[in-house]
């Protein structure tokens, strides 16, 4: 049954490229269009869902400590003394990744049938969407490592698929090569920590880990080796500092890509991991400040550039990055569960915001400047309404799903025994930055005077549909968190492990005037922005006097600029002469040359074979001969 | 002069090499056929002489056994030169090299 | 001289067990005599009955042998013949390469308006005789049957008659055969001379203690060995092989590449492991045994490797590639005769592998043969899958499973071998032989690049109608029976395992097996 989870979506893909790739590549066929090909991808994930939904139930079921489903695909690798299975597993953590990934899937499958309608190549997208939902799923069920690794590198492959999905724009394709390669960085880490682990606990399994390194390990070398190259891997996956850069460029495919791929499920993958060994994490206070501070430092980092960009999915795109600084920031005090919530919430209000965008895009005829846009509230009121509930979740406001999830991390991160005052102000400022640049957005692109050139219209039912479905997550999805009464964390604590008692000298009632103080701060920032956005002109004068620190914001800190002189030229030139002198000057006239030479030396050898018997007959006498004397000579 | 089972082998092993010799150097392929009929009959001798040497009938058996199967081998190989030289027209091993390389 | 021996009553009486040994020779060589009457007859049906009857009678063989598989071994003749796992295996072996060798041949005889009975009824004699070689325990039987085995090829490489190239090679491998087998019966001589016995197990005691046996003793093994090695063709006894194999029909050649080397293979090894000669006790002759091996095996497979690179007729590029893979073979003969025999199961596996990839090989190569086997030089088969994509396909499966390509049978035969052999730490033999696989694959791929990826060539191969069936079957057999063992290699291998467990076998004066 597990396997179902995963076989659907699998099976929506082999259906889909086959059909594609037969029908649809030649010439003079009828081309399916977005509906059909779309209703086969969305059936497949929405039988996904189902499944997952029937594992939550059945979990829910069991009594509380054992909530364990396992299923053995085959017998995977029996070499030596290593023998490791193909095992899927839903616990807790798995099954709520599960019913978000293929959830909020389903409603992107649905909103994509409209978004890509015009587009000439429906089946490839949808084929390549189900086969991310496959290795995204496979990512979160598997039970050991190498499984796990497998799913890593499968959502990887699709997003480079699915960046690059208008491959004939070269900027578009080389996007997708960008995050690709990136990726592979962090993937180095990441198999670099198997390595570790292996070595020093002996197996690859998670439930092995977490209770093999309790027991044997203690918090030696090798558990903060494993921990920080793991991590390495979550920054290479969910666009950290340094490997962040590719995430905003990943912002040329289509935009339900990047709600899906680049908000709610794969960059969430490192925060994934990040839980799943938190038990050999909170052995290491070392690995856990560095996490934590990478992930306090890149909130900061990416929210400031989000204030100077004008592209409005890349204002989305920056968002995403902070927020995801946001969730190692949690997983780094030692509240992955935090984390996790963070995690749910964000996919809900980040994939609407997406989609919303898109909404905008698609009716703005491609435009994505927001400098361009402006008073779309009045020609396209869902997609106002359902936005709203989205930047009102991201900044911070209670009762929505954001305050409460986003509150949760800063209690933790100024309480745990890991944490203090620092992160959380750090927090904090980032949350600040949040509601501002979010609230710059949105004021200038639905609220105020038009600016918009084109004509514009609401979108259509499969659009704004999954909008409304997420718009209501975005509100009611946080009262599973709420404090005092936490669902989801008592939900995950059999993974997890025990929450983190507070520091000394931190009482109860601070976290209610943490609270307090937080959605008043959040409300305050709104309420600013708006009033400052009312006036575009003032705005712009205000830009004007700071035009240095502007451009820099604006320029992303000029870290494109710096990777590619330091990094990417030097690499370049290195491949290039290794080319040219090494592998094509040595190693290919080596083996040439041995190829010349067997040639010859056949050619030469082929002479001995002269036609005649009685030359046959002299070979066979020689080696006759031979054999018996050298059998011989050993009597003498 | 008292002939022993060594002097017959020495002639057997003599028989043998000149046969392999015949093989060698005789250029008519019917020749050649009758080279290899001399070494197996070399072979023959010496099981004999082996036979009396040991005082075991076996030998003397495989003698006979030999005999017919050479006969065969005889049969077939000049059926083989019969069939290839009706067309050649000649019995010269040298000529036929179109197999070479 | 002596007194009349009485004449020993085992020689003279069969129980049962023992005359269920020797069905599968008898029911072989009733269809052979059977199909050879049928020859007298004037039908026009002459060859398809003859065909028929020796299919029948290789399905009665097979089925008695398979029987014999499991059962423990019957000893014939008080010991001078034998029927156990190994026969049984290898009979097995030589009558389906014949059945799947009249089966390809069917169409090739018929077209070119010569589909005798003969030909069906000397292949089955052959594996008569192929058979009995392997069964033997005793030097005589072991000549007679090589030359029973021999003597039928012979006939059959000059089947054409009028054609040259044919009465050339048939004359060629004539002479060298019956030089290779005097020296054989010669060598047999001297070791009966030396032991006083013409059974292996009495030759046994020759190479059983320590002291080195007498220059008789060496010289008769050492004839012994040519002789086998001749008809192997290991270097340098080998020169007769590529002349043969181009001349022939190209059936035949088939049979002969799969049938004849097995045979050859398989009786050497029965005659050095019952004889004492794969172990011998003096360590210097062991040591000398095994330079020899290593010697052929390396020579041979160089050789081979090499020349077939400068082929351009494919008949004799398979040819050169057929010595070459007698080099792998006797490779991993090579620990049999130093160490705990590994290599053996390994070799006896290949043997069954390569010999379902010649024949197909052939089978394909008679489909597109031209008169008196012209047009088989590589340009001849350009394009050949696009007129022909069903033969270009087979024969691109065959190739790859000759040069040792992965999910074929050939890929796991070699991949065994060397298996075997390096875990008997000959280390340096399993490089050269790497190596020499690495270059096999050129030429074996430059046929695949001919037939896929240049323009086709001059006329089409006959697509007339006549006899396609046999063929075809045959060769969808092969494909599917190479593909599926290099895939699930692992029932082959048990029953190569099982056949070479029966040879070692224990009780009468063995020595340390």
């Amino acid at each position: 049954m597990l396997a179902m989870i995963i076989v659907a979506p699998l099976a929506g893909f082999l259906l889909n490229g086959l059909w594609y790739f037969f029908v649809q590549s030649s010439r003079g066929a009828k081309k399916a269009g977005s509906t059909s090909t779309g209703l086969l991808a969305t059936a497949a994930v929405f039988l996904s869902f189902v499944a997952a939904l029937a594992g939550h139930i059945l979990l829910l079921r069991m009594p509380s400590g054992a909530r364990v489903i396992e299923q053995k695909l085959f017998g995977w690798i029996h070499a030596g003394g290593f023998a490791l299975d193909f095992v899927l597993r839903l616990d807790p953590l798995s099954s709520l990744f599960c019913l978000v990934i293929t959830g909020v899937g389903t409603l992107i499958h649905i909103y994509s049938i409209g978004y890509m309608s015009k587009d000439s190549t429906p089946g490839r997208y949808f084929a390549y969407l189900n086969l991310f939902c496959a290795a995204m799923l496979l990512l979160v069920l598997g039970a050991s490592m190498p499984v796990m690794f497998i799913g890593w590198e499968g959502v990887g492959l699709c997003s480079y698929l699915l960046i690059g999905y208008w491959h004939s724009d070269i900027l578009k394709a080389a996007a997708g090569k960008k995050a690709f390669i990136v990726n592979r960085i962090g993937d180095l880490g990441f198999v670099l920590g198997m390595f570790v682990i292996y070595r020093h606990i002996g197996s690859l399994d998670f439930f092995a880990i977490s209770s093999g390194v309790s027991s044997a390990v203690g918090a030696g070398m090798p558990v903060v080796a494993a921990s920080l190259l793991l991590f390495a891997g979550c920054v290479g996956k969910s666009a950290q500092i340094p490997l962040y850069v590719w995430l905003p460029d990943a912002m040329a495919g289509p935009t339900p890509v990047s709600a899906l791929i680049h908000a709610a499920t794969m960059v969430t993958g490192g925060v994934y991991l990040m839980a799943r060994v938190s038990p050999m994490l909170m052995l290491s206070s070392g690995a856990m400040l560095v996490i934590a501070g990478v992930g306090a430092a890149t909130a900061l980092f990416a929210g400031a550039i989000a204030f100077g960009q004008n592209d409005i999915k890349k204002i989305l795109a920056y968002s995403t990055i902070s927020q995801l600084g946001y969730m190692f920031l949690a997983c780094g005090v030692g509240a992955a569960g935090a984390g996790v919530f963070h995690v749910i919430t964000h996919s809900f209000f980040k994939a609407l915001l997406f989609l919303g965008a898109g909404s905008v895009i698609h009716a703005m005829g491609g435009e994505q400047d927001i400098r361009k846009m402006g008073g779309l509230r009045g020609a396209m009121p869902r997609t106002f309404i359902t936005f709203a509930a989205a930047w009102l979740a991201i900044s911070g406001i209670p009762p929505l799903s954001g305050f409460f999830s986003k509150d949760e991390i800063l209690w933790r991160a100024f309480s745990s025994p890991f944490g203090g005052r620092i992160f959380w102000a750090a927090g904090m400022l980032a949350a600040v930055m949040t509601a501002a640049y979010m609230t710059r957005l949105f004021s200038l692109v639905f609220l105020g005077g038009g600016r918009a050139s084109v004509r514009v219209h609401e979108s259509p039912a499969t659009m704004t549909v999954p909008l409304f479905v997420l718009g209501a997550l975005s509100v009611a999805g946080g009262f599973i968190g709420i404090p005092g009464m936490s669902a989801i964390g008592h939900w995950l604590e059999p993974v997890l492990g025990q929450t983190q008692a507070s520091r000394p000298g931190i009482g109860h009632s601070a976290e209610w005037v943490l609270l307090a103080s937080s959605a008043a701060v959040a409300a305050a920032v709104v309420w600013v922005t708006l009033k400052f956005y009312e006036k575009p002109a003032r705005a712009a004068g205000f830009r004007q006097k700071g035009r240095v620190v502007a451009d820099v914001l604006e320029n992303k800190f000029y870290i494109d600029e710096l990777y590619g002189a330091m990094l990417v030229r030097p690499l370049v030139a290195i491949s290039g002469w290794a080319w040219k002198k090494i592998d094509d000057g040595m190693i290919d006239s080596a083996v040439l040359c041995a190829g010349r030479i067997s040639i010859a030396a056949g050619a030469l050898a082929r002479k001995l074979q002269t036609g005649q018997l009685q030359a046959y007959a002299l070979a066979m006498l020689f080696g006759a001969l031979a054999l018996i004397g050298y059998l011989v000579h050993g009597l003498g | 002069m008292k002939i022993d089972p060594w002097m017959v082998q020495a002639l057997a092993a003599g028989i043998f090499m000149i046969g392999f010799a015949g093989v060698l150097v005789r250029r008519n392929v019917i020749a050649m056929l009758m080279c290899v009929e001399l070494m197996l009959n070399a072979a023959n001798m010496s099981f004999v002489a082996y036979a009396w040497q040991h005082a075991d009938m076996a030998g003397q058996a495989v003698a006979v056994f030999v005999m017919a199967v050479a006969a065969a081998g005889a049969a077939v190989g000049l059926a083989i030169v019969v069939s290839l030289f009706r067309a050649l027209r000649s019995a010269d091993t040298g000529g036929i090299t179109l197999l070479k390389e | 001289m002596t007194s009349l021996v009485t004449i020993r009553r085992e020689l003279l009486e069969l129980d049962f067990a023992q005359m269920r040994a020797l069905a599968p020779l008898v029911a072989v060589c009733a269809a052979a005599l059977a199909a050879a009457l049928i020859g007298v007859l004037k039908s026009r049906f002459k060859g398809p009955a003859a065909a028929l009857v020796v299919v029948l009678g290789a399905v009665v063989g097979v089925a008695f042998l398979a029987s014999h598989m499991g059962k423990s071994p019957v000893e014939l003749f008080g010991a001078r013949a034998r029927m156990d796992a190994f026969s049984a295996y290898s009979g097995i072996l030589f009558l389906l390469f014949a059945v799947l060798s009249a089966m390809s041949g069917y169409r090739y005889f018929e077209r070119r308006g010569i589909h005798e009975p003969e030909y069906y009824s000397m292949m089955l004699f052959s594996c008569c005789g192929m058979l009995a070689a392997v069964m033997s325990c005793d030097l005589v039987n072991l000549f007679i049957s090589m030359e029973l085995m021999s003597l039928p090829v012979y006939a059959l490489v000059a089947v054409r008659r009028g054609d040259r190239r044919g009465g050339e090679a048939a004359i060629k491998y004539f002479v060298l055969g019956g030089v290779g087998s005097a020296m054989l019966l010669f060598g047999a001589a001297q070791l009966y001379g030396a032991s006083g016995s013409l059974t292996y197990d009495g030759i046994r005691q020759l190479f059983v203690s320590t002291a080195m046996p007498g220059g008789t003793a060496l010289v008769g093994a050492g004839l012994v060995l040519s002789g086998f090695f001749f008809k192997a063709a290991s270097f340098p006894f080998h020169m007769w092989l590529p002349d043969a194999y181009e001349g022939a029909p190209a059936p035949i050649t088939g049979f002969m590449a799969a049938g004849v080397k097995a045979a050859a293979v398989l009786a050497m090894i029965r005659f050095v492991s019952d004889s004492g000669i794969a172990k011998p006790a003096p360590a210097q002759l062991a040591g000398a045994l095994r330079t020899v091996f290593l010697f052929a095996a390396v020579a041979t497979m160089i050789y081979g490797n090499l020349v077939a690179l400068a082929q351009n007729n494919l008949k004799r590029m398979l040819a050169y590639s057929a010595i070459a893979h007698t080099g792998y073979i006797i490779t991993g003969l090579v620990p049999g005769t130093s160490a705990a025999g590994r290599g053996v199961d390994a070799v006896v596996f290949y043997l069954l592998a390569y010999g379902l990839s010649v024949i197909g090989a052939f089978a394909a190569l008679s489909r597109i043969a031209g008169k008196e086997d012209g047009r088989l030089n590589l340009h001849d088969v350009s394009g050949l899958a696009s007129r022909s994509p069903g033969v270009a396909l087979a024969l691109t499966v065959f190739v790859l499973s000759l040069a040792g390509i992965p999910a074929t049978a050939g890929f796991a035969a070699k991949f065994w071998l060397f298996y075997s052999v390096v875990e008997a730490r000959e280390t340096a033999l399993v490089i050269v032989g790497v190596l020499c696989s690495a270059i096999s694959v050129y030429y074996y791929l430059r046929v695949v690049v001919y037939m896929y990826m240049r323009e086709p060539v001059g006329a089409s191969p006959g697509e007339d109608g006549v006899g396609r069936f046999w063929p075809g079957v045959a060769a969808a057999v092969l494909v599917a029976s190479v593909v599926m063992i290099g895939i699930l290699p692992s029932q082959p291998v048990e029953l190569a395992r099982k056949a070479v467990a029966a040879l070692n076998r224990t009780g009468s004066a063995d020595a340390g097996q």
